[in-house]
Formats: C-alpha cells, structure tokens, sequence
C-alpha cells in the first residue's frame, strides 16, 4: 500500500473527526448562546410589557440578540482543530499507542525506511477506528440552563408585569396643625377683599402680588399646607417686600402743617373767616387731609386770579399766606430751642473758662455741653436734608410767593384806584395771576402730597391686617395649646355661634348650653390674666356710677350668668363717692337704644341694622380710648362671629 | 525482501528475541518480570541500572542469568568499604615472561566484562565509587597514561541496600545519574515464593541457555536508535521532565512542595531510549506516550532529588513521579 494513501486516510479520518468535534463545539456554543438569547428576550420583554421601553426599541434589541447565536456559531465553528491532537484522541480511544498520530506527524518529513514501516504499520489499524467513539456525542453542559431560560421566557411572556403607568401613589401631603380657625380665615379673607379695594384706590405698586401672596398664605393656611412657623415667616416675608417701605416722615409733615393751620386759625381767625377758601384751606390741613388742602388751594388760586378781587381782600389774603409761610417751620423748633439753650449755657460757661473761674467739674460739665450743642447741630443738619423739611421748605417758598405776589397785586390796585390808566399796563407783569399760578402749584403739590398719604395710609392698612393676622394666628396657636383636638373646639364654636345667633332672634338658648357659653366667657377672661372677680368688680363699679337700675348685673349676655356678685372693691385711700350724671341730650342715648334693643328685643328691628349699630359704636370706641391690643383682637372676633350671614 | 520489508522483520526479531531472553531467565528467576525487561531494556538502551532491594531477592542471580543468557562475559564484584579502586580496575605487576625477562604487565580487574555485577555499590568509598565513573559514562577505563576501552557491551548492574544504611556512602548524585534506570526488587508475593522453594529445593537445578549472542545484542542495541519518536511524544517526555523541577511553572503541587532539584536532561534521553526500546519488546514502530510514562518512573526516581521536607516527610519519589504523570496531560494543543 502507498503509503502517501495510508496518510490521506489518515488525514480524512481525523477530518471526519474535526467535523464532529467542530459541530459539537456548536452545539455546545450555541446552547450557551441561546440561553443568553433567550434571557436577554425576557428581559426585553419584561421591560416592554409594562413599557419601559418602547415597541419598536424591543423588537430592535431582540432582533440585535439573534446575532450572539451566529457569532458564537461561527467562531465555535471556525476556531482552529489541530489535527495532531485529534490523531491522539483517536490513538488514546483505540488504543493505538499513538500509531495515528505519530503516522501523521511523520507525513510531512522524509522518511527513512523504519518511518515508513511506522506510517504502513498505523494504516493497518485505521479501518478498526470509529471516529464516534473518539467524539461520542454529548449533551451540552449548559442544556439545564437553556431550559431556565426557556421557562423564564414563557413566564415573562405569561405573567404581567407590573405596570409603571399606572397613576403613582399621590405625593406624601404634610398637613399641618390647623393655625387659623374657619372663623378667622373667613373674617381674614373679607377684610382682604376690602383692603384690596383701598390698596387700589389708593394706586399703590405692587397692590394686586401683595394681595395675591396674601391669598396665597390664607389658602395655605386654610388647607393646613403650611405650619405656624412658615405662617410667620412668610408673613415676615411679605411684610419686608411690600410694606417695609419709608414713608419719608410723612405723619411728620401733616403734624406740622396741622400745628400751622391750628397757630393760623388762633393768629387769624378773623381774617380766615372772611376768607371761605383759606379757612377750607386751614380746616383742611387741620384733619390732615391733603386732598381736601389741594382743592381749598386750588379754589384759593382761582380767587387770587380772580380780576375783581379788591385789594383788600387780596391784601388779606397775602396776610393770610404770609402768616401761614411764617408759620410753617421746617426746622424743629424743639431742637432749635434745645440748641439755642445749650449754645447760651455753652457760650456763658466759656466765657467763665476765660476768666479762669470754673472748677474742675464745671470744667467737665462744658465740654459735655459743647457736645451736646455739636450734637444737636449734626441732628439739625440731618432733619434739614429729611423728605420733611425739604416739603416745608418748598411749601413755605411757594406760600411766600402767593403772598408776595397778593402783596404786589393789592398795591398795583391801589396804584390803580389813584393813578390813570397806564398804556403800558399790558406789559407790566400780571401779580395776581402771578400769585393765583404759585397758588396753583402748592395746591398740586398738596395734591400729590395728599396721593402720597393715602398710599401711605393703605400700606398702613395693610400693615394693619398683617398685625392683626398674625395676633390672630397666635391667638389661635394659645387655644390649640390648650386643646389639640381643634376641630373639636370649632363645633364648639360652631355651637356658640348658633346659640347666640337663636338668642339674637329671640329664642330662649337650650338648656345647659347657656352656662357653657358662660363659663366658656370666663374661661377666655381668665387667659388674659383678667379673672372673672376682676370682671364682676368692673361691672359693679360702672353699675355704681350709671345708676339708673343698672345695678341688677345678671342682666343676659354679660357673661355673669347667675354667679353672687363680689363686695365691693376696696379702696385704701379716703375718698368722696360722686355721682356722676349726664346731661340729656335730645334723643335716646347710645346706651339706651342698646339697652332697649335688648329689653325689647329684635323682633320688629333687622338684625342687620341693629349689628351696623353695634359695630360703628364699638368701632368708635376703639378708635378713640385706649383699648389694649389683646382686647381690640376679642372684640373683633367677637362681631366677626355675629355678623349677620347674608 | 525490500528494505520496508526488512525493517518490520527486524521489529519482529527483536521482540522475539527479547521475548526468548526475558522467557530464558524466568527460568531461574522468578516473578520479578519487570525487574527483568527493566534490565533488558536497560541493556538495549545503553545504559546502566541500579537495583534496590534487600538481600536475598536474587539481584545477583538475575544478572548471572542474563549474562548466560546472552553469552557475555560477566564479572562480580563485592564492594566493601576497604575495596579500592585499583581492585576494580586492575593493576600494573612486574611479571616474569618465559624468556626469563621481567617486565611490568597491566593486569586488568574486573570491570573488563560485559556485565559488571557491583553488589552493594553503596559500601564502598567515594574513591571506589568514583572509578567506576569513567567506564559507566566513558565505557573506557585509564591506567596511568594509557586509556582502554571497554569491551561492548558494557553494562554495570549495581546493587545496594536500602535498610542496611551504617557505614555504607551513598552514590553521589553525579554517579546515580550515570545509572539509566533504578529498579526496587520487591518482596515475591506468595505464589512466586512457591515456586522459588521448588525450584531450588529440588535435585535438578534449572539450567538457563544462550539465546542470544553479543553480536545480536549489538544490533538489537544498534536498532533500538532508529524507532522514531513523533514530536507531540518528545514534547510529553520533556514536559513531563519539566514537571520535576519545582522553579517550573507546569510542576505540580508536590513537586513544588518536596523536590530540591529535578532531572537532569539526561533523565529525558533515558526516558526516550527506553522508550523506544520497549516500544519495539511491544512489536511497535513508533514510541507511544505511554511508553514514555513506563519508562519515566524508573528513569526519574532516582534523579529527582527531595529536600528537607521530603526527606522528613517520607515522600517516595515514586509518588511523585505518578502524580507529575497524572497532572501531564499527553497534549497541550486543543
């Protein structure tokens, strides 16, 4: 036999034998592959299902996968097979003690006659080899994990996922502690609508986001969004961006020109009241309304341009302006005085130093004058560069002119009544129109002066409510403290409410609800340090000095209920008792129609006029005695919850 | 018949003479069958053997038997510690020729033979042991300035005790690599004792023939050479060689754990020479891994060294060589 031949089958049985081995490599890859195929599918669908990732991303990604089998395939396919080692495995599988493979490795070599009896001797044994033996078939390692894999798929495939569309639970919402009763919110929010208005009558910048953020803080408030604190500070917050503004000193030059007008209406009174327009003028400057100023001025310049003003009238009248422009004083004359003083002190004691007569702590005393008085002249100098007195000045300088200009304008009219007329008359300078002009321009100075204060007086307002806001929410935050179960305590106002509103309508209160009521009274008394006792005396002693069978004291709805009225206060110095009396006036007193209201019920008067009465005498009152802040709060609240519901 | 044909002729002679030798002295020797084909394939190979075992496993009787088997001259030596180099080489003595004439003649020891039997070689000094040196590795023998060779084949068998270990110097590691194999003479098991109580005890004591001469050996020798090796073979020869050094990267745990120092190359080419010796006792033509690993214990035991631990351990080199085997895998390629 040829044993060239002997090697070519040689050859093509380990062929036959890399075949195998090859395919059984991909099979093995591919098991591997498809497993990874398969999880990566899951997984796809998975993410799909629920739509983490879109269709047509999925099926990319899932068509991209089929390219791991492939590759696998192929490499796992082509990976280089060396032939010698396959020989070996046949020679160790056959027991040819490497027969085969040595045969193989001597093919490519000259041979020498033993090499080539070698290559005869392994041809002998290649008709008893079986390549299947040498690569039996095997299941692949990773079969169980395909199958995994496989199960997996299904159940992805079978079960739902979770879906993320579906709506989120609702984000976590922080409800705060109830800082402002329903009550407060509601009387909050009508006295808002009403500051609106004022803020913009009044024209004031920013009008419209400070009520907005006013709102804004009532409506968090109101759904528990924001706690105490916040409340506070956004308050604050408001406060500084909208109201912390300076008004220049602008109560300061209403006082001055009230004082004016006041030593004006004592100097001339007389004069003034020949004068319809300058006592206006006067009378207005005395209430501090600028508005009204302006147009008594306004008519004041119309008068001045008047041509049939006699002169007397417009000598009067320059009396008048230049008595006023004397009057206003743009320097303090408190200050002045003060340094005028120590000026006199100062200049006396050196004089003293001169001569050597003063004694150490003379001495002392006027170096501490001398400061004083530089003192006092740096503050002149700063109050002379306020908005104040550049106001005055102004103010006084065109006063000074419409005086002067009525001055001159009265003596060109008595030159007038002496002398014929002057050809060149018309070239002359008008005074009278002069002084009217000048008139003019202090009335739109008082005009604008007048605008200023009433945006001034709304941010007052506002300020005002954001107070009284935030007394209300402390107030509410000492009841809250007092009991936590809030909403508790708003049906027991709720309850009060309708009780009093029954008793308003006349109807007898249920039984037991009216000592509640009572003791509730006392209850809120004694929080502000004011015991009932303190109450009782105080109403004893009124009953003392009002006579008039006021004494009784368990009248309803003083808050007494039946209790045993106190002794009497007493008092540790002598004293005469008096008893005062009032003149009668012509019609019923305030107290007595309250009185008979009560006596005689509501039954033929409207709640609502009778409220309207209640409040503007209340209101009055709290405008003019010195009701404390903490009472001015209950007494508000306390109409609020009366007021009638329209 | 051709030359192809020639060859496996020769491949069949040769087994059938090995077969005839190894059949001639199981004659007298019993058991032991691969104690005998380790000597014969020793022999063939070239090289030298040394036999471990105790007294009285007829180490001596199988190499007088080989060496009657095969017709070779044969000669014994007793190595005692006073023996001395000159006892084994010869000696130069004034002699008186016929014609009355005195003259100095070289009288030649023992070691000129073709099998050197050295009974416990180990008993000797390093003096002694050292002569043996030059003809083991030289197969010549020098004599003041003249150098002789030895006649071939020349193949010393040594025998040493491995209990009997006082007052005895163990062979340097330079002469034991002179040795191609080390064989250990075990115990006979039960049946072979048997039989060596019958065969010795009886009237007739079994007589061995020559079945091979020295030319026929010398051919055989010659013969052996030509088996050819394929090169992934030589590559698992070699890294299994590699395996016994412990600084490789490919010895195993054990090596690295109780060698000092591995085969030398020369523990390699015994591998191949045997191998391919006993792939032809096998009627084969070419060397297969497996001929590498029978011949690779016998061929390393004795040129791996252990260290201290080894020592102290215990450890046979035989099990390390069994374990470099199991972790030596015939291929490295996929």
């Amino acid at each position: 036999m040829d044993n060239n031949n002997s090697i070519g089958q040689i050859e093509r049985l380990v062929e036959r034998l890399a075949r195998r081995v090859r395919l059984q490599r991909v099979v093995n890859a591919l098991t591997t592959a498809l497993t990874l195929q398969i999880l990566m599918i899951a997984l796809l669908v998975a993410l799909a299902t629920p739509g983490w990732i879109d269709v047509a991303s999925r099926n990319m990604a899932m068509l991209a996968t089929f390219a791991i089998p492939l590759i696998t395939a192929l490499v796992a396919w082509f990976r280089k097979v060396d032939k010698i080692s396959l020989a070996q495995v046949l020679d160790r599988t056959h027991d040819l003690h490497d027969r085969l493979s040595t045969a193989l490795f001597l093919a490519d070599k000259d041979r020498n006659d033993f090499e080539e009896a070698q290559i005869r001797d392994a041809s002998n044994f290649i008709k008893s080899v079986d390549v299947g033996l040498a690569a039996p078939w095997r299941r692949p390692a990773e079969w169980v994990a395909f199958l995994v894999a496989a199960c997996i798929l299904l159940g992805v495939g079978v079960l739902k996922m979770p879906d993320h569309r579906r709506p989120l639970a609702a984000d976590i919402v922080i409800q705060h502690d109830k800082i402002l009763d329903d009550a407060t919110l509601a009387m909050e929010r009508e006295r808002l609508e009403a500051l609106k208005q004022t803020l913009v009558e009044a024209g004031l910048e920013d009008s419209k986001e400070l009520i907005e953020a006013l709102d804004v803080l009532l409506d968090r408030a109101e759904n528990r969004e924001i706690s105490e604190k916040e409340f506070l500070e956004e308050l604050e917050r408001i406060e500084k961006k909208f109201l912390d503004k300076d008004d220049g000193g602008r109560k300061d030059l209403a006082e001055k020109l009230k004082e004016a007008a006041e030593e004006l209406e004592k100097a001339m009174g007389k004069d003034l009241n020949q004068v319809p327009e300058a006592k206006a003028l006067v009378d207005a400057l005395k209430e501090k309304d600028y508005q009204k100023a302006a147009d008594a001025m306004d008519a004041l310049a119309k008068k001045l341009a008047d041509p049939n003003l006699s002169s007397k009238d417009l000598e009067r009248l320059a009396k008048i302006m230049e008595k006023f422009s004397d009057l206003i004083d743009p320097n303090d004359p408190k200050l002045q005085k003060l340094i005028e003083e120590n000026q006199a002190l100062a200049d006396k004691l050196s004089k003293l130093f001169a001569q050597e007569k003063l004694s150490d702590s003379e001495k002392k005393r006027l170096n501490d004058v001398k400061k004083k008085v530089a003192d006092l002249n740096r503050k002149k100098k700063a109050n002379e560069g306020t908005l104040v007195s550049r106001q005055l000045k102004e103010l006084q300088r065109k006063t000074k002119e419409v005086a002067g200009g009525a001055r001159k304008a009265a003596e060109e009219k008595k030159q007038k009544g002496k002398k014929p007329e002057d050809p060149n008359a018309a070239k002359k300078p008008d005074f009278q129109q002069e002084a009217g002009k000048k008139a003019q321009d202090a009335a739109r100075d008082l005009e604008k002066e007048g605008k200023e204060q009433q945006k001034s007086e709304a941010r007052g307002a506002a300020q005002k409510q954001l107070d009284e806001l935030r007394e209300a929410m402390q107030r509410s935050g000492v009841k809250r403290g007092e009991s936590k179960d809030g909403e508790s305590q708003d049906e027991e106002k709720g309850k009060q409410m309708k009780d009093f509103l029954d008793k308003a309508k006349g109807k007898k209160p249920e039984e037991g609800k009216e000592g509640k009521f009572a003791q509730l009274g006392e209850g809120e008394e004694s929080k502000d340090g004011k015991t009932g006792t303190d109450a009782k005396k105080g109403d004893e002693r009124k009953t003392d000095k009002k006579g008039k069978g006021e004494g009784k004291g368990d009248s309803e709805g003083l808050g007494e209920g039946s209790r045993d009225l106190e002794d009497e206060t007493k008092l540790d110095a002598k004293r005469v008792d008096e008893k005062l009396e009032g003149k009668k006036g012509d019609g019923p007193t305030r107290s007595e129609v309250i009185q008979s209201a009560s006596e005689e019920g509501f039954a033929t008067t409207e709640y609502k006029e009778v409220f309207v009465d209640y409040e503007s005498v209340v209101e009055e009152v709290m405008e003019k005695e010195n009701v404390p802040k903490g009472y001015r709060f209950y007494i508000k609240r306390y109409f609020q919850l009366i007021r009638p519901q329209e | 018949m051709s030359e192809d044909a020639r060859v496996e002729e020769q491949v069949a002679a040769f087994q059938k003479d090995c077969n005839l030798v190894l059949n001639e002295v199981g004659k007298m020797i019993v058991g032991h069958r691969d104690i005998i084909e380790g000597v014969i394939i020793a022999m063939l190979a070239g090289g030298n053997v040394l036999l471990e075992g105790v007294p009285g496993l007829g180490k001596t009787m199988l190499v007088k038997t080989l060496s009657d088997t095969l017709g070779l001259k044969f000669s014994r030596m007793q190595f005692t510690p006073d023996l001395m180099p000159s006892d084994i080489l010869g000696t130069t003595i004034l002699a008186e020729s016929q014609d009355g004439q005195r003259e100095f003649r070289f009288e030649r020891g023992p070691i000129f033979a073709n099998i050197v039997l050295a009974d416990e070689i180990n008993r000797a000094t390093p003096k002694t042991q050292s002569a043996m040196l030059e003809a083991m590795q030289e197969r010549s023998v020098t004599i003041g300035k003249e150098t002789m060779k030895l006649e071939d084949p020349f193949f010393v068998l040594a025998t040493q005790n491995p209990l009997e270990m006082e007052g005895t110097y163990p062979l340097p590691e330079a002469q034991l690599d002179r040795f191609i194999f080390k064989l250990r003479v075990l115990f006979p098991s039960l049946d072979e004792l048997h039989t060596i109580m019958d065969r010795t005890t009886q009237r007739e004591q079994p007589e061995v023939q020559e079945v091979l001469g020295r030319p026929r050996l010398l051919e055989m020798k010659a013969f052996a050479r030509d088996v050819p090796v394929a090169r992934h073979v030589q590559d698992y020869a070699l890294r299994l060689l590699q395996a016994t050094h412990p600084e490789h990267p490919a010895a195993p745990d054990i090596t690295k754990r109780f060698v000092r120092f591995g085969s030398s190359p020369r523990g390699a080419q015994a591998v191949l020479i045997a191998a391919k010796v006993s792939a032809l006792i096998d009627g084969r033509f070419n060397v297969s891994s497996a001929d590498i690993r029978k011949s690779a214990t016998a061929a390393f035991r004795h040129r791996i060294i252990l260290n201290f631990e080894g020592e102290a351990e215990g450890v046979q080199t035989d099990d390390i060589i069994q374990k470099i085997i199991e972790k030596t895998p015939e291929n490295v390629k996929s």
